[in-house]
């Protein structure tokens, strides 16, 4: 197999990564619009929501791509302009802003109720699918891990390595299998999210030490710090708050 | 009553037994709930924003991209075209009709983004 691995459409190579994303949010989208209408207690009326949407994309670009500056500042240095800022990404980055952004957004139209456990499977589904276009994308994607010996490492071009991305895919497919063996859809008071939030950090504080990336603050990236910071404020202990709609606790 | 004319009472019963029947009629069938039909419209107005953004952007990125990539201002164009997105999807949600339409459209800029902003490397790599 040869990485990248492009599709081919009409006689146009695509990029794995963009194909593997545009299914992503596509899918995932269309799973949070089926998880909406099936639930029972009533929702964040429409048109608040879409607004609530809008902080979420929004905060999602703007927490990735500063995130991804920061982790890479001499890659980012070296190719300085204004149009290499539009390159890059990074997953907790766009979790944590995504998450402020929905807060600002909620804030700004008037929504106390909390938002975010019908997002956390669709989030599952959506880096699920996006992780096999990191994976499919090899080396160009800096998402794969250090060389190893380990029986099922993968060779991207340049010697065995550990496949990150997929141990990432399976992480968050536990994680969603096991909060909804456990929770199944009956919170709203904003408890999975965090859950699955702080789970998926803590997840991303370890599993870069397997990824050869930039560690300068004590050994550790700012992928790193970025993710031990956003794992502490969500599964920082709260007051319990009731399963009732219009239950107010930050999220 | 007793210069009532036949017609009078055929015509009052009539309206009894019609009243009689909304009533019963009523409890069978329910009155229709409110319409949701602006509730809807603003979903599916979102819906099609967000599909015509990506869709444009899918064509201009990837099927476009060779056309793009000779262009010697393929920077501006890199900028100007989702600011160009994002300005017309400003003004659409200024009209309230359409306004669900436009928060599609503004969705679709960051998704597109998010997902063409690898193009921006291969710009700098092309320069």
């Amino acid at each position: 197999m040869q990485f990248p691995y492009y599709f081919h459409l009409f006689g146009h190579a695509l990029h794995p990564h963009a194909v593997m994303e545009l299914l992503a949010y596509t899918i995932g989208f269309q799973f949070y619009l089926l998880l909406r209408r099936r639930r029972v207690q009533p929702t964040v009326p429409i048109e608040k929501n879409l607004w609530i949407i809008v902080g979420a994309i929004f905060g999602a670009l703007i927490g990735s791509k500063i995130l991804a500056w920061l982790e890479s500042p001499q890659e980012y240095g070296a190719v300085f302009g204004t149009v290499a800022m539009l390159g890059g990404k990074t997953i907790v980055g766009g979790l944590l802003g995504g998450w402020a952004g929905v807060e600002i957004a909620k804030k700004r139209v008037g929504v106390t109720q909390s938002t975010g456990d019908l997002f956390v499977y669709p989030l599952a589904i959506g880096i699920c699918i996006g992780r096999v276009g990191c994976f499919l994308t090899g080396l160009p994607d800096h998402t794969y891990g250090t060389l190893t010996q380990v029986p099922w490492a993968i060779n991207f071009g340049d010697g065995p390595r550990h496949p990150t991305q997929l141990y990432e895919i399976a992480f968050v497919a536990a994680l969603a299998i096991i909060l909804a063996l456990r929770h199944k859809l009956a919170h709203t008071n904003g408890k999975l999210f965090r859950l699955f939030l702080g789970g998926y950090l803590l997840f991303r504080f370890g599993v870069e030490f397997l990824k050869p990336s930039y560690k300068p603050y004590f050994g550790v990236s700012m992928i790193q710090i970025a993710s031990l910071i956003g794992a502490i404020i969500a599964l920082k202990p709260r007051k319990e708050t009731s399963d009732q709609p219009g239950a107010t606790d930050g999220r | 009553m007793g210069d009532e004319s036949n017609e009078d009472v055929d015509d009052r019963a009539r309206r009894e037994f019609h009243q009689r029947r909304r009533e019963v009629m009523g409890e069978i069938y329910p009155e229709d709930p409110p319409p949701r039909k602006g509730v809807q419209g603003v979903g599916w107005n979102f819906l099609a924003g967000l599909l015509l953004g990506v869709l444009v952007s899918v064509v201009v990125w990837i099927f476009g991209w060779d056309s793009i990539a000779q262009s010697p201002h393929i920077e501006y164009f890199m900028w100007g075209f989702p600011i160009a997105k994002l300005l017309g999807a400003i003004g659409i949600i200024f009209v309230p009709r359409l306004r669900g339409f436009g928060i599609g459209l503004l969705v679709s800029v960051a998704i597109g983004a998010l997902i063409f902003g690898f193009k921006a490397i291969t710009t700098c790599k092309v320069a």
